[in-house]
């Protein structure tokens, strides 16, 4: 309350002042997962692109793939693909007005963190035994 | 706009849902269009993540002939270009929040619009190759 007048213009209370809340901290992820798909599909154009150009520029990218640095990266990018999508049908259930309610809100954003991990271990587990 | 009492305010029952208020060009038509692509998005992505699962750790002959299948092609074409709208509407609202002078502003749009660009055409002339088979 001490900057209100002067040059100074008055701003909105920042992320640490607030208690941390279920849905707060999925509305974090669900930026934090967006941004870096945005990035990783980057990685996907370019898996998409050395399939087009033949076998030897497909191996590289095989080859980084399957690094450990690689690993790590589809791995994360495979989570926040799943999480930002069920963030977003979390999101569309909101917006028909349903689920506002203090419990339920709540319930649905951890909801969210629940489905994707569960999701996710299931797409690895799958992606793994069946081939 | 109707007015909406104070319990049903509390509770969110009887919520005028966002697509509902859409408008001609500011914030909440771009608003509307990232929801739009969201939900067109769902069943690409669900697609997209069978297709990973399906092709994870396959040779380039097998990819280049499942994903060279016309079908899988165009959806996963759909699927690329969904996301890159979807992507840099969401970078617009990032940039929004954290940067705020106006040349680095429209720089960092400009800069989010290219890349997406960039990747949608990789991407297409790749699936375009794959498709008509080299």
């Amino acid at each position: 309350m001490a900057e209100t007048s002067g040059n100074f213009r008055p701003t909105s209370p920042h992320l640490q002042i607030y208690r941390w809340s279920g849905t707060m901290a999925m509305s974090v992820a669900h930026r934090i997962t967006g941004a870096a798909l945005f990035v990783g599909m980057g990685l996907l154009a370019w898996w998409l692109v050395a399939a087009a150009i033949g076998p030897d520029a497909f191996a590289t990218a095989r080859r980084f793939l399957f690094s450990l640095p690689g690993t790590i990266l589809v791995f994360a990018f495979s989570w926040a693909l799943v999480h930002h999508a069920v963030g977003g049908l979390r999101h569309l259930i909101w917006e028909s007005g349903v689920g506002m309610t203090r419990r339920n809100r709540e319930l649905l954003a951890w909801g969210t963190l629940a489905t994707s991990v569960a999701a996710t271990a299931v797409i690895w587990a799958l992606a793994y035994f069946v081939r | 706009m109707t007015p909406v009492r104070s319990q049903e305010r509390r509770t969110g029952e009887g919520a005028i849902p966002v697509a509902d208020r859409r408008q001609k060009g500011g914030g909440a038509g771009r608003s509307f269009q990232k929801r739009f692509t969201s939900m067109l998005l769902l069943p690409l992505t669900v697609t997209a993540i069978f297709l990973g699962t399906t092709l994870a750790g396959a040779d380039q002959g097998t990819v280049a002939r499942i994903v060279g299948h016309p079908f899988i092609a165009i959806a996963l074409f759909a699927f690329v270009a969904l996301v890159a709208v979807h992507m840099t509407l969401g970078v617009i609202d990032i940039v929004a929040d954290y940067v705020h002078g106006t040349v680095m502003n429209r720089l960092a749009i400009a800069g989010a619009m290219t890349y997406s660009a960039v990747v949608v055409g990789a991407s297409g002339w790749a699936l375009l190759k794959l498709s008509l088979g080299d």
